[in-house]
Protein backbone atom coordinates (compact mmCIF):
# COMPACT_ATOMS: atom_id res chain seq x y z
CA UNK A 1 0.00 0.00 0.00
CA UNK A 2 2.89 2.32 0.74
CA UNK A 3 4.00 1.81 -2.85
CA UNK A 4 0.62 2.82 -4.12
CA UNK A 5 0.73 5.89 -1.89
CA UNK A 6 4.23 6.69 -3.14
CA UNK A 7 3.10 6.26 -6.74
CA UNK A 8 0.16 8.52 -6.17
CA UNK A 9 2.17 11.22 -4.49
CA UNK A 10 4.97 11.05 -7.04
CA UNK A 11 2.88 11.12 -10.19
CA UNK A 12 -0.24 12.78 -8.92
CA UNK A 13 -2.06 11.20 -11.81
CA UNK A 14 -5.16 9.81 -10.16
CA UNK A 15 -7.23 9.70 -13.34
CA UNK A 16 -4.68 7.44 -14.95
CA UNK A 17 -4.77 5.06 -11.99
CA UNK A 18 -8.55 5.04 -11.92
CA UNK A 19 -8.70 4.30 -15.65
CA UNK A 20 -6.17 1.51 -15.26
CA UNK A 21 -8.06 0.02 -12.34
CA UNK A 22 -11.34 0.24 -14.23
CA UNK A 23 -9.80 -1.50 -17.22
CA UNK A 24 -8.35 -4.16 -14.91
CA UNK A 25 -11.68 -4.85 -13.26
CA UNK A 26 -13.53 -4.90 -16.58
CA UNK A 27 -10.89 -7.23 -18.01
CA UNK A 28 -11.10 -9.43 -14.94
CA UNK A 29 -14.84 -9.69 -15.13
CA UNK A 30 -15.08 -10.07 -18.88
CA UNK A 31 -14.76 -13.84 -18.64
CA UNK A 32 -17.79 -14.15 -16.41
CA UNK A 33 -20.42 -14.83 -19.02
CA UNK A 34 -18.49 -18.02 -19.81
CA UNK A 35 -18.71 -19.18 -16.20
CA UNK A 36 -22.34 -18.20 -16.08
CA UNK A 37 -23.15 -20.09 -19.26
CA UNK A 38 -21.59 -23.20 -17.77
CA UNK A 39 -23.60 -22.87 -14.60
CA UNK A 40 -26.88 -22.74 -16.44
CA UNK A 41 -26.63 -26.46 -17.09
CA UNK A 42 -26.25 -28.80 -14.09
CA UNK A 43 -23.14 -30.90 -13.92
CA UNK A 44 -23.66 -34.65 -14.55
CA UNK A 45 -23.61 -36.77 -11.42
CA UNK A 46 -21.64 -40.02 -11.55
CA UNK A 47 -22.06 -42.46 -8.66
CA UNK A 48 -18.83 -44.29 -7.95
CA UNK A 49 -19.57 -45.30 -4.36
CA UNK A 50 -16.50 -43.50 -3.18
CA UNK A 51 -16.97 -41.05 -0.36
CA UNK A 52 -14.35 -38.49 0.41
CA UNK A 53 -13.18 -38.33 4.01
CA UNK A 54 -14.34 -35.25 5.88
CA UNK A 55 -11.46 -32.83 6.20
CA UNK A 56 -10.98 -31.73 9.76
CA UNK A 57 -10.14 -28.09 10.17
CA UNK A 58 -8.99 -26.42 13.36
CA UNK A 59 -11.76 -24.12 14.48
CA UNK A 60 -9.40 -21.81 16.33
CA UNK A 61 -7.87 -20.83 13.03
CA UNK A 62 -11.22 -19.66 11.73
CA UNK A 63 -11.70 -17.64 14.92
CA UNK A 64 -8.29 -16.12 14.48
CA UNK A 65 -9.13 -14.99 10.95
CA UNK A 66 -12.43 -13.56 12.13
CA UNK A 67 -10.66 -11.49 14.77
CA UNK A 68 -7.93 -10.54 12.34
CA UNK A 69 -10.60 -9.14 10.00
CA UNK A 70 -12.02 -7.09 12.87
CA UNK A 71 -8.55 -5.76 13.61
CA UNK A 72 -8.03 -4.83 9.96
CA UNK A 73 -11.42 -3.11 9.96
CA UNK A 74 -10.51 -0.99 12.99
CA UNK A 75 -7.10 -0.09 11.52
CA UNK A 76 -8.62 0.77 8.13
CA UNK A 77 -11.33 2.89 9.73
CA UNK A 78 -8.85 4.75 11.93
CA UNK A 79 -6.48 5.34 9.02
CA UNK A 80 -9.13 6.60 6.62
CA UNK A 81 -10.64 8.83 9.32
CA UNK A 82 -7.20 10.37 9.88
CA UNK A 83 -6.69 10.74 6.11
CA UNK A 84 -10.03 12.50 5.70
CA UNK A 85 -10.28 14.69 8.79
CA UNK A 86 -6.64 15.51 9.53
CA UNK A 87 -4.67 14.92 6.37
CA UNK A 88 -7.60 15.96 4.10
CA UNK A 89 -6.23 13.75 1.35
CA UNK A 90 -8.32 12.47 -1.55
CA UNK A 91 -5.37 10.40 -2.70
CA UNK A 92 -5.24 8.68 0.66
CA UNK A 93 -8.94 7.84 0.40
CA UNK A 94 -8.35 6.43 -3.07
CA UNK A 95 -5.46 4.30 -1.83
CA UNK A 96 -7.63 2.98 1.02
CA UNK A 97 -10.38 2.18 -1.47
CA UNK A 98 -7.96 0.11 -3.55
CA UNK A 99 -6.82 -1.69 -0.39
CA UNK A 100 -10.43 -2.45 0.64
CA UNK A 101 -11.28 -3.78 -2.81
CA UNK A 102 -8.26 -6.07 -2.67
CA UNK A 103 -8.54 -7.19 0.96
CA UNK A 104 -12.22 -7.11 1.97
CA UNK A 105 -13.29 -7.65 -1.62
CA UNK A 106 -11.15 -10.12 -3.52
CA UNK A 107 -9.15 -11.67 -0.65
CA UNK A 108 -11.94 -12.00 1.92
CA UNK A 109 -14.46 -12.51 -0.88
CA UNK A 110 -16.81 -9.84 0.39
CA UNK A 111 -17.67 -11.76 3.55
CA UNK A 112 -18.12 -10.86 6.23
CA UNK A 113 -19.29 -7.34 5.45
CA UNK A 114 -21.05 -4.75 7.53
CA UNK A 115 -23.94 -4.50 5.08
CA UNK A 116 -24.78 -8.19 5.43
CA UNK A 117 -24.13 -8.27 9.18
CA UNK A 118 -27.29 -6.23 9.58
CA UNK A 119 -29.23 -9.44 8.95
CA UNK A 120 -27.22 -11.45 11.48
CA UNK A 121 -28.00 -8.79 14.07
CA UNK A 122 -31.72 -8.82 13.19
CA UNK A 123 -31.83 -12.61 13.36
CA UNK A 124 -30.12 -12.56 16.76
CA UNK A 125 -32.58 -9.94 18.00
CA UNK A 126 -35.71 -11.82 16.98
CA UNK A 127 -34.56 -15.44 17.32
CA UNK A 128 -32.93 -15.85 20.76
CA UNK A 129 -31.68 -19.34 19.92
CA UNK A 130 -29.39 -17.89 17.24
CA UNK A 131 -25.94 -16.95 18.52
CA UNK A 132 -24.49 -14.19 16.43
CA UNK A 133 -20.74 -14.55 15.74
CA UNK A 134 -18.84 -11.84 17.62
CA UNK A 135 -17.06 -10.82 14.41
CA UNK A 136 -20.42 -10.22 12.70
CA UNK A 137 -21.50 -8.13 15.66
CA UNK A 138 -18.23 -6.16 15.51
CA UNK A 139 -18.60 -5.54 11.77
CA UNK A 140 -22.07 -4.18 12.43
CA UNK A 141 -21.32 -2.00 15.45
CA UNK A 142 -17.82 -0.58 14.80
CA UNK A 143 -18.63 1.38 11.60
CA UNK A 144 -21.74 2.79 13.29
CA UNK A 145 -19.68 4.03 16.24
CA UNK A 146 -17.07 5.57 13.94
CA UNK A 147 -19.84 7.28 11.97
CA UNK A 148 -21.32 8.68 15.17
CA UNK A 149 -18.05 10.47 15.81
CA UNK A 150 -16.49 11.12 12.39
CA UNK A 151 -19.19 10.84 9.71
CA UNK A 152 -19.42 8.18 7.02
CA UNK A 153 -15.72 7.49 6.71
CA UNK A 154 -16.58 3.78 6.44
CA UNK A 155 -18.43 4.47 3.17
CA UNK A 156 -15.54 6.60 1.88
CA UNK A 157 -13.14 3.74 1.28
CA UNK A 158 -13.44 0.87 3.76
CA UNK A 159 -16.64 -0.72 2.49
CA UNK A 160 -15.61 -2.87 -0.48
CA UNK A 161 -19.01 -2.42 -2.11
CA UNK A 162 -18.74 1.36 -2.02
CA UNK A 163 -15.04 1.42 -2.91
CA UNK A 164 -15.44 -0.55 -6.15
CA UNK A 165 -18.10 1.90 -7.34
CA UNK A 166 -16.10 4.91 -6.23
CA UNK A 167 -12.93 4.04 -8.13
CA UNK A 168 -14.92 3.42 -11.30
CA UNK A 169 -16.55 6.86 -11.31
CA UNK A 170 -15.19 8.63 -14.39
CA UNK A 171 -17.73 11.12 -15.69
CA UNK A 172 -20.38 11.82 -13.05
CA UNK A 173 -23.68 13.18 -14.27
CA UNK A 174 -25.78 15.49 -12.12
CA UNK A 175 -29.10 14.00 -11.12
CA UNK A 176 -32.22 16.03 -10.48
CA UNK A 177 -32.91 16.53 -6.78
CA UNK A 178 -36.45 15.13 -7.02
CA UNK A 179 -35.13 11.98 -8.71
CA UNK A 180 -32.50 11.54 -6.00
CA UNK A 181 -35.16 11.96 -3.32
CA UNK A 182 -37.46 9.41 -4.95
CA UNK A 183 -34.72 6.84 -5.59
CA UNK A 184 -33.38 7.54 -2.09
CA UNK A 185 -36.51 5.89 -0.68
CA UNK A 186 -35.56 2.49 -2.12
CA UNK A 187 -32.94 1.72 0.59
CA UNK A 188 -35.64 2.14 3.25
CA UNK A 189 -37.83 -0.40 1.48
CA UNK A 190 -34.85 -2.74 1.06
CA UNK A 191 -33.90 -2.28 4.72
CA UNK A 192 -37.45 -3.03 5.83
CA UNK A 193 -37.70 -6.14 3.68
CA UNK A 194 -34.28 -7.47 4.72
CA UNK A 195 -35.17 -6.97 8.39
CA UNK A 196 -38.55 -8.66 7.87
CA UNK A 197 -37.02 -11.69 6.15
CA UNK A 198 -34.16 -11.99 8.65
CA UNK A 199 -36.46 -11.53 11.66
CA UNK A 200 -38.74 -14.32 10.46
CA UNK A 201 -35.69 -16.53 9.81
CA UNK A 202 -36.67 -16.71 6.15
CA UNK A 203 -33.66 -15.58 4.19
CA UNK A 204 -30.74 -13.16 4.03
CA UNK A 205 -31.83 -11.23 0.97
CA UNK A 206 -29.00 -8.67 1.12
CA UNK A 207 -26.43 -11.43 0.66
CA UNK A 208 -28.52 -13.27 -1.90
CA UNK A 209 -28.93 -10.19 -4.10
CA UNK A 210 -25.57 -8.55 -3.44
CA UNK A 211 -24.42 -7.44 -6.91
CA UNK A 212 -20.69 -7.35 -6.13
CA UNK A 213 -20.05 -10.40 -3.95
CA UNK A 214 -20.38 -12.76 -6.91
CA UNK A 215 -17.78 -10.72 -8.78
CA UNK A 216 -15.42 -10.71 -5.79
CA UNK A 217 -15.79 -14.48 -5.49
CA UNK A 218 -15.61 -15.20 -9.22
CA UNK A 219 -18.69 -17.39 -8.92
CA UNK A 220 -21.59 -15.14 -9.86
CA UNK A 221 -24.59 -16.70 -11.52
CA UNK A 222 -25.49 -15.28 -14.91
CA UNK A 223 -28.30 -13.22 -13.41
CA UNK A 224 -26.20 -11.78 -10.57
CA UNK A 225 -23.27 -11.13 -12.87
CA UNK A 226 -25.55 -9.11 -15.15
CA UNK A 227 -26.85 -7.09 -12.19
CA UNK A 228 -23.29 -6.53 -10.92
CA UNK A 229 -22.05 -5.51 -14.38
CA UNK A 230 -24.93 -3.05 -14.76
CA UNK A 231 -24.08 -1.49 -11.40
CA UNK A 232 -20.39 -1.24 -12.31
CA UNK A 233 -21.10 0.32 -15.69
CA UNK A 234 -23.57 2.70 -14.08
CA UNK A 235 -20.91 3.62 -11.50
CA UNK A 236 -18.85 5.27 -14.24
CA UNK A 237 -21.54 7.93 -14.70
CA UNK A 238 -23.73 7.86 -11.60
CA UNK A 239 -21.81 8.11 -8.35
CA UNK A 240 -22.24 5.03 -6.17
CA UNK A 241 -25.63 3.86 -7.43
CA UNK A 242 -25.81 0.90 -5.02
CA UNK A 243 -24.78 2.94 -1.97
CA UNK A 244 -27.24 5.73 -2.64
CA UNK A 245 -30.24 3.90 -3.98
CA UNK A 246 -30.07 0.41 -2.50
CA UNK A 247 -27.71 -0.03 0.46
CA UNK A 248 -29.78 -0.77 3.60
CA UNK A 249 -26.79 -0.35 5.92
CA UNK A 250 -26.32 3.10 4.36
CA UNK A 251 -29.67 4.07 5.88
CA UNK A 252 -28.31 3.37 9.36
CA UNK A 253 -25.06 5.20 8.60
CA UNK A 254 -27.10 8.11 7.26
CA UNK A 255 -28.95 8.33 10.60
CA UNK A 256 -25.74 8.02 12.63
CA UNK A 257 -23.90 10.61 10.56
CA UNK A 258 -26.51 13.26 11.37
CA UNK A 259 -25.26 13.10 14.97
CA UNK A 260 -21.57 12.97 14.09
CA UNK A 261 -19.31 14.99 16.36
CA UNK A 262 -16.56 15.71 13.81
CA UNK A 263 -17.33 15.69 10.12
CA UNK A 264 -15.41 16.50 6.98
CA UNK A 265 -15.57 20.21 6.11
CA UNK A 266 -15.14 21.49 2.57
CA UNK A 267 -12.84 24.30 3.60
CA UNK A 268 -10.24 24.01 6.33
CA UNK A 269 -10.82 27.63 7.30
CA UNK A 270 -13.40 30.34 6.74
CA UNK A 271 -15.45 29.86 3.55
CA UNK A 272 -14.79 32.67 1.07
CA UNK A 273 -17.97 31.99 -0.94
CA UNK A 274 -16.05 31.45 -4.17
CA UNK A 275 -18.64 28.86 -5.29
CA UNK A 276 -15.95 26.65 -6.80
CA UNK A 277 -17.06 23.62 -4.81
CA UNK A 278 -20.74 24.13 -5.63
CA UNK A 279 -20.97 21.34 -8.21
CA UNK A 280 -17.95 19.34 -7.11
CA UNK A 281 -19.85 16.61 -5.29
CA UNK A 282 -20.91 13.76 -7.59
CA UNK A 283 -23.45 12.72 -4.95
CA UNK A 284 -24.99 16.18 -4.74
CA UNK A 285 -24.30 16.19 -1.02
CA UNK A 286 -23.26 19.83 -0.63
CA UNK A 287 -25.67 22.19 1.08
CA UNK A 288 -25.69 25.57 -0.60
CA UNK A 289 -26.04 28.77 1.36
CA UNK A 290 -29.61 30.00 1.80
CA UNK A 291 -29.82 33.80 1.52
CA UNK A 292 -32.00 35.61 4.02
CA UNK A 293 -34.29 37.03 1.31
CA UNK A 294 -35.23 33.45 0.27
CA UNK A 295 -36.20 32.53 3.81
CA UNK A 296 -39.87 32.77 4.54
CA UNK A 297 -41.23 33.93 7.86
CA UNK A 298 -41.01 31.40 10.66
CA UNK A 299 -44.74 31.10 11.60
CA UNK A 300 -45.89 30.20 8.09
CA UNK A 301 -43.05 27.69 7.68
CA UNK A 302 -43.92 26.09 11.02
CA UNK A 303 -47.62 25.91 10.10
CA UNK A 304 -46.83 24.16 6.81
CA UNK A 305 -44.50 21.72 8.57
CA UNK A 306 -47.16 20.86 11.15
CA UNK A 307 -49.81 20.41 8.43
CA UNK A 308 -47.52 18.06 6.52
CA UNK A 309 -46.58 16.20 9.69
CA UNK A 310 -50.23 15.49 10.38
CA UNK A 311 -50.29 13.36 7.23
CA UNK A 312 -47.62 11.05 8.69
CA UNK A 313 -49.94 8.94 10.92
CA UNK A 314 -52.32 8.60 7.99
CA UNK A 315 -49.51 7.42 5.72
CA UNK A 316 -48.34 4.96 8.39
CA UNK A 317 -51.79 3.39 8.72
CA UNK A 318 -52.24 3.33 4.95
CA UNK A 319 -48.80 1.74 4.48
CA UNK A 320 -49.41 -0.86 7.20
CA UNK A 321 -52.85 -1.77 5.85
CA UNK A 322 -51.62 -2.01 2.26
CA UNK A 323 -48.65 -4.24 3.05
CA UNK A 324 -50.62 -6.41 5.47
CA UNK A 325 -52.87 -7.31 2.53
CA UNK A 326 -49.81 -8.73 0.80
CA UNK A 327 -48.41 -10.60 3.80
CA UNK A 328 -49.18 -14.01 2.31
CA UNK A 329 -47.27 -13.11 -0.84
CA UNK A 330 -44.35 -11.87 1.23
CA UNK A 331 -44.42 -15.08 3.29
CA UNK A 332 -44.13 -17.26 0.18
CA UNK A 333 -40.38 -16.64 0.18
CA UNK A 334 -40.17 -18.76 3.33
CA UNK A 335 -39.35 -22.36 2.41
CA UNK A 336 -41.75 -23.86 4.97
CA UNK A 337 -44.63 -21.72 3.79
CA UNK A 338 -43.83 -22.48 0.18
CA UNK A 339 -43.67 -26.21 0.87
CA UNK A 340 -46.94 -26.11 2.81
CA UNK A 341 -48.58 -24.31 -0.12
CA UNK A 342 -47.18 -26.84 -2.56
CA UNK A 343 -48.46 -29.74 -0.46
CA UNK A 344 -51.91 -28.20 -0.18
CA UNK A 345 -52.15 -27.82 -3.94
CA UNK A 346 -50.56 -31.19 -4.68
CA UNK A 347 -52.82 -33.81 -6.28
CA UNK A 348 -50.98 -37.16 -6.30
CA UNK A 349 -53.23 -38.73 -8.94
CA UNK A 350 -52.59 -36.09 -11.59
CA UNK A 351 -49.32 -34.46 -10.57
CA UNK A 352 -45.74 -35.59 -10.15
CA UNK A 353 -44.23 -34.71 -6.76
CA UNK A 354 -41.51 -32.07 -6.75
CA UNK A 355 -38.08 -32.76 -5.22
CA UNK A 356 -39.10 -30.76 -2.13
CA UNK A 357 -42.28 -32.79 -1.62
CA UNK A 358 -40.37 -36.05 -2.05
CA UNK A 359 -37.73 -34.94 0.46
CA UNK A 360 -40.42 -33.92 2.94
CA UNK A 361 -42.18 -37.24 2.66
CA UNK A 362 -38.91 -39.12 3.10
CA UNK A 363 -38.19 -37.18 6.31
CA UNK A 364 -41.42 -38.53 7.80
CA UNK A 365 -42.54 -35.27 9.41
CA UNK A 366 -46.34 -35.09 9.85
CA UNK A 367 -47.99 -32.75 7.37
CA UNK A 368 -50.05 -31.12 10.14
CA UNK A 369 -46.84 -30.14 11.91
CA UNK A 370 -45.62 -28.39 8.77
CA UNK A 371 -48.96 -26.65 8.31
CA UNK A 372 -49.01 -25.34 11.87
CA UNK A 373 -45.40 -24.12 11.56
CA UNK A 374 -46.26 -22.41 8.28
CA UNK A 375 -49.34 -20.81 9.86
CA UNK A 376 -47.19 -19.35 12.67
CA UNK A 377 -44.75 -17.92 10.10
CA UNK A 378 -47.59 -16.38 8.06
CA UNK A 379 -48.90 -14.78 11.28
CA UNK A 380 -45.44 -13.34 11.90
CA UNK A 381 -45.47 -11.93 8.39
CA UNK A 382 -48.87 -10.34 9.00
CA UNK A 383 -47.51 -8.46 12.02
CA UNK A 384 -44.22 -7.74 10.25
CA UNK A 385 -46.03 -6.38 7.17
CA UNK A 386 -48.00 -3.96 9.36
CA UNK A 387 -44.80 -2.75 11.04
CA UNK A 388 -42.96 -2.52 7.71
CA UNK A 389 -45.82 -0.61 6.10
CA UNK A 390 -46.00 1.74 9.08
CA UNK A 391 -42.26 2.32 8.89
CA UNK A 392 -42.41 3.08 5.17
CA UNK A 393 -45.34 5.45 5.75
CA UNK A 394 -43.27 7.23 8.39
CA UNK A 395 -40.31 7.51 6.01
CA UNK A 396 -42.45 8.86 3.16
CA UNK A 397 -44.12 11.32 5.50
CA UNK A 398 -40.88 12.58 7.00
CA UNK A 399 -39.32 12.91 3.53
CA UNK A 400 -42.31 14.96 2.42
CA UNK A 401 -42.13 17.16 5.51
CA UNK A 402 -38.40 17.65 5.24
CA UNK A 403 -38.74 18.89 1.66
CA UNK A 404 -40.52 21.96 2.99
CA UNK A 405 -37.90 22.80 5.62
CA UNK A 406 -35.29 25.37 4.68
CA UNK A 407 -32.40 25.88 7.03
CA UNK A 408 -30.58 29.18 6.98
CA UNK A 409 -26.96 28.65 5.94
CA UNK A 410 -24.17 31.07 5.28
CA UNK A 411 -21.54 28.68 3.91
CA UNK A 412 -21.19 25.69 1.66
CA UNK A 413 -21.32 22.67 3.95
CA UNK A 414 -21.44 18.92 3.35
CA UNK A 415 -24.81 17.30 3.92
CA UNK A 416 -23.85 15.21 6.95
CA UNK A 417 -26.38 12.50 6.19
CA UNK A 418 -25.68 12.03 2.48
CA UNK A 419 -21.96 12.87 2.37
CA UNK A 420 -19.80 9.75 2.18
CA UNK A 421 -16.62 11.71 2.96
CA UNK A 422 -15.01 10.79 -0.36
CA UNK A 423 -13.02 14.06 -0.10
CA UNK A 424 -13.49 15.01 -3.78
CA UNK A 425 -14.69 18.49 -2.86
CA UNK A 426 -11.50 19.34 -0.98
CA UNK A 427 -9.37 19.98 -4.05
CA UNK A 428 -11.88 22.55 -5.33
CA UNK A 429 -11.39 24.81 -2.31
CA UNK A 430 -8.78 27.54 -2.91
CA UNK A 431 -8.42 28.00 0.84
CA UNK A 432 -7.15 24.42 0.97
CA UNK A 433 -4.08 25.39 -1.07
CA UNK B 1 -23.12 25.13 23.48
CA UNK B 2 -26.14 25.92 21.33
CA UNK B 3 -29.43 24.04 21.34
CA UNK B 4 -28.68 22.03 18.19
CA UNK B 5 -25.35 20.81 19.52
CA UNK B 6 -26.93 19.95 22.87
CA UNK B 7 -29.61 17.83 21.15
CA UNK B 8 -26.97 16.16 18.99
CA UNK B 9 -24.97 15.25 22.07
CA UNK B 10 -28.04 13.72 23.70
CA UNK B 11 -28.84 11.80 20.50
CA UNK B 12 -25.28 10.54 20.19
CA UNK B 13 -25.18 9.48 23.81
CA UNK B 14 -28.47 7.63 23.50
CA UNK B 15 -27.40 5.78 20.35
CA UNK B 16 -24.08 4.84 21.91
CA UNK B 17 -25.82 3.53 25.01
CA UNK B 18 -28.22 1.46 22.93
CA UNK B 19 -25.35 0.03 20.89
CA UNK B 20 -23.35 -0.74 24.04
CA UNK B 21 -26.28 -2.47 25.76
CA UNK B 22 -27.15 -4.42 22.63
CA UNK B 23 -23.55 -5.52 22.02
CA UNK B 24 -23.13 -6.46 25.70
CA UNK B 25 -26.29 -8.55 25.63
CA UNK B 26 -25.25 -10.35 22.46
CA UNK B 27 -21.74 -11.07 23.76
CA UNK B 28 -23.14 -12.28 27.08
CA UNK B 29 -25.59 -14.56 25.29
CA UNK B 30 -22.84 -15.87 23.06
CA UNK B 31 -20.51 -16.62 25.95
CA UNK B 32 -23.25 -18.36 27.90
CA UNK B 33 -24.56 -20.44 25.02
CA UNK B 34 -23.96 -24.17 25.40
CA UNK B 35 -22.02 -24.40 22.17
CA UNK B 36 -24.84 -25.77 20.07
CA UNK B 37 -24.81 -24.46 16.56
CA UNK B 38 -27.81 -22.72 15.10
CA UNK B 39 -30.64 -24.38 13.18
CA UNK B 40 -30.89 -21.64 10.64
CA UNK B 41 -29.88 -23.68 7.68
CA UNK B 42 -30.75 -20.97 5.23
CA UNK B 43 -27.68 -19.03 6.28
CA UNK B 44 -25.53 -21.84 4.89
CA UNK B 45 -27.93 -23.27 2.35
CA UNK B 46 -27.49 -20.67 -0.34
CA UNK B 47 -23.82 -20.10 0.35
CA UNK B 48 -21.59 -21.22 -2.47
CA UNK B 49 -18.59 -21.39 -0.18
CA UNK B 50 -20.21 -23.84 2.21
CA UNK B 51 -18.16 -26.81 0.94
CA UNK B 52 -14.97 -25.17 2.09
CA UNK B 53 -16.47 -23.46 5.14
CA UNK B 54 -14.57 -23.94 8.38
CA UNK B 55 -16.99 -22.15 10.68
CA UNK B 56 -18.71 -24.37 13.29
CA UNK B 57 -22.16 -23.67 11.86
CA UNK B 58 -20.95 -24.52 8.38
CA UNK B 59 -19.36 -27.79 9.54
CA UNK B 60 -22.54 -28.74 11.38
CA UNK B 61 -24.63 -27.92 8.34
CA UNK B 62 -22.42 -30.10 6.16
CA UNK B 63 -22.72 -32.99 8.61
CA UNK B 64 -26.50 -32.70 8.74
CA UNK B 65 -26.79 -32.60 4.98
CA UNK B 66 -24.03 -35.08 4.21
CA UNK B 67 -22.08 -32.57 2.18
CA UNK B 68 -18.52 -33.63 1.64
Amino acid sequence: MSEILKYLTQTGNIKKLVTMLSMFILLLTSGFPLFAQQQRFPKPEFESGYTQPVTSMPEARADFYAWFDVLILVIALSLITWLILKKRSRRGVLAMSVFSILYFGFFREGCICSVGSLQNVTLALFQPEYSIPISALAFFVIPLVYTLFFGRTFCAGVCPLGAIQDVLLLRPVTMKTWLQKVLGLIPYIYLGLSVLYAATATDFIICRYDPFVGIYRFDATFFMFTIGAIFLLLSAFVARPYCRFFCPYGVLLNWMSRFSKHHLTITPNKCIQCRLCEDSCPLGAINKPVPVKVMEDRPSATKRFIRLSLIIPLLMILGGWTLSNFHENLAKVNTKVRLANELMLFKPDVMLPSVEIEAFKTAGTPVQELYSEAAVIVEQFYLGAWILGGFLGLVFGLTLSSLSVFKYREDYTPDKAECVSCARCLKYCPVER
Amino acid sequence: MNRRRFLHNIGRGTILSVLAIFSGTMIFRNLNSNGDSCDFDFVCRNCKKVKGCRLPDGIDYKKKNSIQ
